[in-house]
């Protein structure tokens, strides 16, 4: 697979960046992974970012966990896509178990919900600071400018209005390959 | 078959069937844990409640779902059924795709996803602040500042901090 950053990382560096970036995620892991992947670490450019997140978001599942499978098996195949899986979802796991043990006997802990709603703010914020930093970053390239403004701006509405996001993949796309075909 | 056994094997599907994202399949997941009375409509919704407030990947309400039916071992299945399929699928496209000596056409439509994926996630982040954010405007004042300046600077933990203290200042000091 073509990602020169990452092949050959090791087992450890995977798990570390990996499980790292998953317990920053609250509200979603999509833009602690771009920030880990892209602007800290520099393992992917933004471009292969974006492709690598397409992808996992045109094959079922989640879109991070695929890239993260994609991610761990350029570095160390089979074994790397484990490992970094691994620790993308079992420390986040333990940490959930513990927090629903404490609800199950809690019965309600509204305190707790009050001061996550701030952080679920946020997190949306981050989320679409993460689009938009993807977006001006593949916007250099002068010829593409157009294209990329369109297509991103066609599948941001529909996924705001509500579009299955399977469809909008599907759609978006197509749009997309087609305006690329008709410049070339 | 033990109920524990019997929603790992569940999970294959889920993940198989989570075309478009994790968050999509909820309904579908209620539906099966609820209707075979693996937990209650209530606790399900607090597996998922919790799920949501806990860091981590959106898919961690489906190994929670495991834990809170039989147990961290069908907790730990339910997880590995649910991501395996996908993996494998996601890592034999992407080999595809981004194949060094891929042909011009493949690249071109490696090049046409890009901009498909980052308005999704631009999309996805005002969907969830729309979803969080629904009456106070001081919650519609916190996506739209930590939008703004992340996108300026980047290094996104700074921001979620700062998101948090507003929240605790503003809920102390009872403001929005």
């Amino acid at each position: 697979m073509n990602l020169p950053a990452v092949q050959g990382r090791s087992y450890g560096e995977l798990a570390r960046i990996f499980s790292l970036l998953a317990l920053r995620g609250f509200g979603g892991v999509a833009a602690q992974a771009r920030d880990a992947l892209v602007e800290r670490e520099r393992w992917l450019s933004d471009t292969e970012f974006a492709e690598l997140l397409g992808i996992g978001q045109i094959v079922p599942g989640a879109n991070v966990t695929n890239l993260t499978a994609v991610v761990g098996f350029a570095a160390r195949g089979i074994p790397g896509a484990i490992v970094a899986l691994a620790a993308l979802t079992l420390p986040s796991l333990a940490i959930a178990i513990v927090l629903l043990a404490l609800a199950l006997q809690l019965d309600r802990f509204p305190a707790a919900i009050a001061a996550e709603r701030a952080v679920l703010c946020g997190a949306a914020g981050i989320t679409i600071a993460s689009g938009l930093r993807t977006l001006r970053s593949l916007a250099k390239v002068p010829a593409a400018r157009v294209r990329v403004a369109t297509v991103a701006i066609v599948a941001m509405a529909l996924v705001v209005a509500g579009v299955p996001l399977l469809a909008v993949a599907g759609l978006g796309v197509a749009l997309s390959f087609f305006l690329a075909w008709k410049r070339a | 078959m033990s109920p524990g056994l019997a929603y790992a094997l569940r999970c294959l599907f889920f993940g198989i069937s989570a075309v478009g994202g994790v968050n999509a399949i909820v309904p579908q997941v209620r539906a099966t844990i609820v209707g075979s009375g693996w937990l209650s409509a209530d606790a399900f919704a607090r597996v998922v409640t919790v799920a949501q407030l806990a860091p981590g990947p959106n898919l961690l309400y489906i190994p929670l779902c495991g834990w809170a039916i039989a147990g961290l071992g069908t907790a730990l299945l339910a997880l590995t059924a649910f991501l395996l399929p996908t993996a494998v699928c996601a890592i034999i496209v992407a080999r595809i795709l981004l194949a060094g000596d891929a042909s011009p056409r493949i690249v071109m439509l490696r090049s046409a996803i890009a901009p498909v994926a980052a308005g999704i996630l631009t999309g996805a982040g005002i969907a969830l602040g729309r979803d969080v954010a629904t009456t106070r405007w001081i919650d519609v004042a916190i996506v739209i500042v930590v939008a703004t300046l992340a996108t300026w600077r980047g290094n996104t933990l700074r921001w979620l901090a700062l998101a948090g203290a507003i929240g605790a200042v503003a809920s102390f000091a009872r403001v929005g």
